[in-house]
């Protein structure tokens, strides 16, 4: 039979990392099993905690844009050109009659797959090229460094628009820009905690114990590199979406008629003054998606850590 | 004496440095049986980790490189075989007990985790009946909760059951030799009394040879059948324990035993000695006997000539020109 007591002081800080004396081998007072760990530590992060029902509540408007909005995004009605923003409008109109807001939900259906997919290709692209280059260093790793040192000097905005030249606009070819933009910091950072990982002691136990360099790879090092790489996805995310932003605005990335955050407010440009709505609705919604972003991925950074995953 | 399990000779490591490849491990026997635990004792730096991983075939991980020497284990030649061989060689046919059993562990996987897949490495189990075998191995190493420890992280443990962990995990590829780098120096004085214990009991239950690599001079009267000393990278003494004990034959043996300090009433309490001098660096070694600087009965010839490793009685070898045979020095 184990142990099970709670008191005061093991309730807080759930015993099990801090067993008393002669407590040894109690089961822990929290929830056990490293994802539920880590979920729990992220359910105690109050500002990651915000900024996921942010982004949660962001992902449903955008899916459910069709049913929650009474208007067609694409209906235009010069009759209701450049309406301020009131009951029947929460974000106003714009120059040719559309409803903003409408078209801001539509619009963060773009920037959410701009921004979750391709940084999420990014980072596992990144994190096999950084790993290799780090585990194997040698010829291919040379290779594989001075491939992504030259991706890095590239400027990504003449790739994208070569990219875009070569394949034509659409969201699928933004996507790969991104990716090809990406990969090479989660590269970088899986190969350097890579090189200082193989330094360590556990990694020649793993090998002394006969495991072969694909699976001590693989299942020792990727691991340990895992919680770097997600904090790096959750910074490549708003990343991610501010560039198909400034793509769409620039003209490059999506094609009117379809909507897109940073398409709106190259469209609001003109009326700035008479009617600043148009764009600056979709400028916040930019701002409040890549925030949001932006603490999850800090929360996700500690709750991943297993070394800090039990602290409140 | 029966047939030895491993039987090792002319063991040659080097490092390499700015000026080139250094020996720094040289002609290092070690003969091990099958159920006798052989203690490798000397200080800091005298090439006794670097021995055990030499064993395990790890030069190739970290730079350094054997250059001489052979090991028959059960008869085959070690430092013959290829890659491939040599992987299923650690954790199968002998496997490592590490110092620090926080640093040897990989602090982001479970202990259950880290110990299936050696089971499933060397192909003693599936996937699915890794963890019965994990949580009987880890039965058999004596940690108290054996379901707990397969869920919890490395930190979650006490240092003692991370230890035990660290045996369990070294037990999953039922390897013949057990090369423990100084498996207590981390814990408490109980805890090391209770892993060592366990130690002689796997050793014994399981008709297993142990290096034990250690400078506790205690542990290894404790523990061991065999004491091997080295000194500089060289071994210089090799006998068994109540030999070794009751009259060491090389000056530097005698130096330790003499620096211990004794309760024996025919040994002064305020009358531990120490041995004059520090170790030669590895780079400036001295042409002669490696301890002829420090050494009390140096002589003319070891100034000048490497000793070599002899057979003074059976089953004892001494690197000495002038061993100690009982005489009082």
């Amino acid at each position: 039979m184990r142990n099970e007591i709670r008191t005061p002081l093991t309730e807080g800080v759930r015993g099990a990392s801090c067993p008393p004396a002669g407590f040894q081998g109690a089961e822990p007072l929290g929830p056990s099993g490293p994802y539920a760990r880590a979920l729990a530590a992220l359910a105690r992060d109050r500002v990651a905690m915000a900024a996921a029902v942010v982004v949660a509540a962001v992902c449903l408007a955008a899916l459910a844009a069709p049913w929650i909005s009474p208007y067609d995004p694409n209906a235009v009605d010069l009759v209701l050109r450049n309406i301020e923003p009131g009951w029947s409008h929460w974000c106003g109109t714009d120059a040719l009659g559309r409803d903003v807001l409408t078209r801001i939900l539509y619009g963060l259906r773009v920037s959410l797959i701009a921004g979750i997919l391709p940084s999420f290709a990014a980072m596992v692209l990144g994190a096999l090229l950084g790993v290799t280059a780090g585990y194997l260093e040698g010829a291919a790793g040379f290779c594989i460094m001075r491939l992504c040192d030259a991706a890095m000097a590239f400027p990504s905005l003449l790739l994208a628009m070569g990219l875009m030249y070569a394949l034509g606009s659409g969201l699928s070819n933004i996507c790969i820009a991104i990716v090809l933009t990406c990969w090479t910091a989660a590269a970088r950072v899986a190969r350097a905690q890579t090189l200082s990982l193989k330094q360590r002691e556990f990694v020649l136990a793993a090998k002394a114990m006969g495991l072969s360099s694909r699976a001590v790879a693989a299942r020792h090092i990727l691991p340990n590199c895992l919680p770097a790489l997600v904090v790096l996805w959750g910074v490549g995310i708003p990343e991610a979406i501010l560039f198909e932003a400034g793509l769409s605005f620039l003209g490059i990335g999506a094609q009117p008629p379809d909507t897109s955050l940073g398409l709106m407010a190259a469209e609001g440009k003109r009326y700035l003054f008479s009617a600043p709505w148009i764009s600056i609705a979709p400028g916040a919604a930019i701002l409040g998606l890549t925030l949001a972003f932006n603490f999850l991925g800090d929360g996700l950074q500690g709750a991943l850590d297993p070394k800090r995953a039990d602290r409140p | 004496m029966s047939a030895p399990l491993l039987d090792m000779t002319g063991l040659c490591v080097a490092v390499p440095t700015p000026g080139g490849w250094l020996t720094v491990v040289e002609d290092v026997r070690l003969r091990v049986a099958a159920g006798k635990v052989c203690g490798l004792i000397g200080e800091s730096g005298c090439g006794k980790t670097m021995t055990a991983l030499a064993l395990l075939g790890m030069e190739g991980f970290q730079g350094w490189r054997r250059t001489g020497g052979r090991a028959l284990f059960y008869g085959r030649d070690l430092f013959a075989q290829d890659a491939a061989a040599w992987r299923s060689f650690r954790g199968a046919g002998a496997a490592m007990i590490f110092q620090e059993p926080l640093s040897a562990l990989n602090p982001v996987l479970t202990c259950g985790r880290q110990a299936a897949e050696i089971c499933i490495a060397h192909g003693l189990a599936g996937k699915t009946g890794a963890k019965a075998r994990v949580l009987e191995l880890f039965t058999q190493t004596g940690l108290p909760d054996p379901d707990f420890a397969w869920s919890a992280y490395p930190f979650e443990l006490s240092g003692g059951q991370r230890q035990r962990v660290m045996i369990a995990m070294a037990l999953a590829g039922e390897p013949k030799l057990l090369l423990a780098d100084e498996p207590t120096t981390a814990l408490d004085v109980t805890i090391q009394a209770q892993i060592l214990r366990l130690l002689r009991q796997t050793v014994d239950a399981r008709a297993m040879g142990l290096i034990l690599i250690t400078h506790n001079l205690g542990v290894a009267a404790q523990l061991c059948d065999e004491i091997v000393v080295m000194y500089a990278g060289e071994v210089v003494e090799s006998a068994d324990v109540f030999s070794f004990y009751a009259g060491p034959a090389h000056p530097y043996s005698a130096g330790l035993l003499a620096s211990l300090p004794s309760r024996a009433p025919e040994r002064p309490a305020a009358g531990f000695g120490g041995i004059e001098g520090t170790v030669p660096a590895p780079a400036n070694m001295p042409p002669g006997c490696r301890f002829a600087p420090r050494c009390p009965r140096v002589g003319e010839v070891c100034r000048t000539q490497r000793p070599v490793l002899t057979e003074i009685a059976p089953g004892r070898f001494v690197r000495c020109f002038f061993p100690l045979t009982g005489e009082a020095p």
